[in-house]
């Protein structure tokens, strides 16, 4: 016979609950005890019945049903356990000699007698009892149906017991697994299929051990303990059920276990999951882990652990065991992954009546078991120590992800073979390649990854596809013995060698705009010095004119030096502020170009009075006209115009070859120059243009520019109006 | 007296040197760039020496000078090459090309008659010196 002894859990969430199973139960009992009542009594009694019984027969039953309870194989389904007792045997011995009431009441006591010393628990004793209730008046109706009442011994009368028996099974049966599964963890289909081959071979078994017995009481007494064979016999086939069960359970959870390991995580993640699957696998109650980090899992209370050796599982007593706990076992963890203990255990309490039986021990582990309970443990520092591992790799792999997705320096990595690694989205970027797939790399990336390796690094010019020519400087580290053989860096250099070259072009620029009037005054200068005597008065005059005129350029190109260094060193530039007429003022700056007679026009205006410094604004306007001469041909027009507003606008327009969009703010720019110093056209130090913006901006103006390659240039003076 | 031209986009570099060459009697022909410079060397009378700037626009006096010394007319024609920029480049660059004599701007007029002097008289190829 079977019952639920411990391991109930709380009732998963619906209708279904442990407390409703246990209620229909019980009610069902009662109502099936009223139906015996009524319906004994219009049954035929069996003819073997002592009605009524003497008491001291009564007590052996009640004795019998007691020890019945005491003696069972626990067999565990998930945390429920089912116990393999004899309590068929003893109710089928009771339903043959006792009256109905008699026999189920006093099996009944007995059996709760046996549950209250065994302290087992209220709900689940009431399902135990209300459960041996119904299948007992289903045993006893269906025998007294079914028996002819004479010859307990005939073929009809043992057919009757055993149909009856088997009723008594599949009853108790079906409520267990009602039971089981209220308590969540056991699918009644599966526990149904996997249990009902052992509960008819128990009953039939019972069937025989209570017959025969009866019959060597009856015939031979003597061979009566003979009679206990049968009942060996079916106590190892309970116990090959336990054991069948306990392996079912084992491997169940050892795949569970397996999966907790093979899953490397945090401590906190593995440790309690791989825990848990231990305790299952080896049927514990409890577990509990105290790591030497400090961290604790399970029922570890207070625990303070036992000193043990590597892989040794120590079996606990007394004060080694964690508070509460009256069983257990411990194991060191790997100190690679922490170190720590593992325990396994109980906090069943044994009652003394059982307290010396084995197979009522609260939890032990064989020491077979115990190998591979440290094999199990050992998996799990693995997993811990793997997990941790992976854990300082994936946070060391983000780092370098980062490193790689937000360095401004491309980077690639070849290995050994050549083959690209890694492209990064600087790479990318600076190249206008993205990632390559395939076998054949684009042309940039080959060039890249194949630079020689070197501290220094290789400069490549590189035309992108956007029309960018570009310098770049790389770098080929190789790493021998590396799954990453090379680590290329890449680092756009166009601005820095733009910058370069610009500035080597303004020493030129500026050393020959310098040394060029210096020429003719030195020169002059020597030759009047040497030859006065051999030049003509009138010569004379025209060489001191020269040395005046070159003298006064010098002073002009060293004024606009300094006015750009002040720029670039100074936040606004000096300027003396006043109310002007513009109009006049580049009249007057027009002026001073003769060589405009016929190209200029300049367009009539009334006056326009602006806020700015006089000499500044001429300057401006020298400047915008000077460019328009030297960058247009002799014969084509410039333009002057006005257009009054807020700002005021002076526009110089030229028909020159223009200027195209992506030069267009350069052409500001200090020491741009368009040219190659040793071919351009025109000559200065290429700071006009620079200057007229800066000093435009010192009076709060602008210089703009609209130009379109062959449309020519259009340069806008903007200057604050009077007033404001 | 020999003939010199004077190739300068500057007027006033070339004033100083038409004024200096000719009070020691030299005849002097001018040209402002490149261009007409090979077009005055392609003429049957070769000066006897020119006096070229290298900073021109368009063409710059080096590749006037690389043309001249690839022409057989005007492969051994002596050439001062005068020149505002004085880096190591540049010096090189004119000697590379095949000047006689590397002279930078600001020049002594008596130097510059000097070396036109040691030029005409056959002795003039200048030691490069950077």
């Amino acid at each position: 016979m079977t019952q639920v002894r411990e391991g109930l859990r709380p009732a998963r969430p619906g209708w279904l609950s442990v407390n409703l199973v246990v209620s229909t139960v019980v009610l069902l009992a009662v109502a099936c005890l009223v139906a015996l009542s009524v319906l004994t009594a219009r049954l035929p009694a069996p003819a073997q019945l002592v009605d009524p019984a003497p008491l001291w027969l009564i007590a052996v039953f009640f004795v019998l049903a007691a020890l019945a309870e005491v003696i069972y194989v626990p067999v565990r389904h998930a945390d429920s356990w089912e116990e393999l007792a004899f309590v068929e045997v003893v109710v089928i011995w009771a339903v043959l000699v006792l009256s109905p009431l008699t026999a189920i009441v006093t099996c009944l006591l007995g059996f709760a007698f046996t549950a209250a010393i065994m302290r087992r628990p209220l709900v689940k004793s009431l399902f135990n009892l209300g459960a041996y209730a119904i299948a007992a008046v289903g045993l006893m109706i269906t025998y007294y149906m079914l028996d002819s009442g004479a010859d307990i011994f005939s073929v009809r009368s043992v057919l009757a017991l055993v149909v009856a028996a088997l009723l008594f099974a599949g009853l108790n049966l079906v409520l267990l697994s009602v039971i089981l599964y209220a308590a969540g963890d056991v699918p009644p289909r599966e526990f149904l299929q996997e249990q009902a081959g052992l509960s008819v071979g128990m009953a039939v078994g019972s069937v025989g051990v209570s017959t025969i017995t009866l019959a060597t009481l009856q015939y031979t007494p003597a061979l009566t303990p003979f009679a206990a064979l049968p009942a060996v016999a079916l106590w190892y086939a309970y116990r090959a059920s336990s054991s069948h069960a306990e392996a079912r359970e084992r491997s169940r959870w050892l795949v569970v276990l397996g999966q907790a390991v093979a899953t490397p995580g945090e401590p906190e993640d593995v440790i309690p999951r791989a825990a848990d699957a231990l305790r299952r696998v080896y049927g514990a109650d409890e577990y509990a882990v105290v790591l030497h980090s400090g961290l604790r899992f399970g029922s570890h209370e207070d625990w303070e652990p036992p000193s043990l050796m590597p892989r040794e599982a120590r079996t606990l007593g007394g004060d080694d065991l964690p508070p509460g706990w009256t069983a257990g076992v411990a194991v060191r963890l790997d100190d690679q992954s922490g170190g720590g203990v593992l325990a396994l255990g109980s906090k069943q309490e044994p009652v003394w009546v059982t307290r010396n039986l084995p197979w009522a021990r609260s939890w032990t582990l064989d020491d077979n078991d115990k190998p591979a309970l440290v094999a199990l443990t050992t998996a799990v520092g693995s997993s811990v120590r793997a997990g941790q591992t992976l854990t300082a790799l994936t946070a060391e792999t983000a780092k370098l992800q980062a490193v790689v997705d937000h360095a401004t320096d491309g980077i690639a990595v070849v290995d050994a073979d050549g083959a690209l690694l890694l492209w990064s989205p600087a790479a990318a970027r600076i190249t206008g390649v993205s990632a390559p797939t395939g076998e054949a790399l684009p042309e940039i990336v080959d060039r890249v990854v194949t630079v020689p390796s070197g501290p220094h690094g290789t400069e490549l010019e590189y035309d992108r596809a956007d029309g960018q020519s570009l310098s770049l400087h790389v770098t080929r580290v190789d790493v021998p013995g590396s799954a990453a053989a090379s680590v290329i860096t890449i680092r756009d250099m166009t601005r820095e060698r733009r910058a370069e070259r610009m500035k080597a072009d303004f020493i030129a620029t500026v050393s020959h705009e310098l040394r060029t009037p210096i020429t003719p005054i030195r020169g002059y200068a020597d030759l009047l010095r040497r030859r006065w005597d051999r030049m003509s008065e009138e010569k004379r005059a025209q060489v001191l004119d020269t040395i005046e005129e070159r003298a006064n350029h010098l002073t002009r190109l060293v004024d606009d030096l300094l006015i750009a260094a002040r720029a670039s060193t100074e936040t606004t530039l000096t300027v003396e502020m006043t109310q002007i007429d513009v109009v006049d003022v580049v009249n007057e700056a027009a002026r001073a170009f003769p060589e405009l007679d016929g190209r200029v026009s300049i367009e009539e205006s009334a006056p326009l009075m602006v806020y700015a410094d006089r000499t500044r604004v001429a300057q401006i306007v020298g400047n915008l006209v000077g460019n328009a001469l030297k960058y247009t041909p002799a014969d084509t027009p410039i333009e002057i115009s006005f257009a009054p507003g807020d700002p005021i606008e002076v526009r110089v327009r030229d028909h020159g070859p223009g200027i195209a969009a992506d030069e267009q703010e350069r052409v500001f720019e200090r020491f741009y120059r368009i040219e190659d110093p040793l071919t351009m056209r025109t000559g200065g130090s290429g700071l006009g243009l620079h200057i007229s913006r800066e000093l435009a901006r010192a009076m709060g103006g602008d210089v703009r520019l609209i130009s379109s390659p062959g449309e020519g240039s259009t340069f806008i003076l903007q200057l604050r109006p009077e007033g404001n | 007296m020999a003939t010199v031209l004077i190739v300068d986009d500057e007027p006033s570099v070339r004033d100083l040197i038409r004024d200096t060459l000719e009070l020691e009697d030299h005849v002097v022909n001018e040209a402002v760039d490149g261009p007409s410079a090979l077009e005055a060397l392609r003429a049957d009378e070769l000066p006897d020496l020119v006096v070229l700037d290298i900073m021109m626009p368009g063409m710059s006096g080096l590749d006037v000078l690389t043309e001249l010394r690839g022409q057989p007319t005007t492969k051994e024609l002596p050439v001062i090459l005068l020149t505002a920029m004085s880096d190591d480049a540049t010096t090189w660059a004119g000697w590379s090309a095949g000047a006689n004599v590397f002279l930078p701007k600001p020049f002594d007029p008596g130097a510059l008659l000097d070396w036109i002097d040691r030029v005409l008289e056959g002795g003039g190829e200048m030691e490069p010196t950077l």
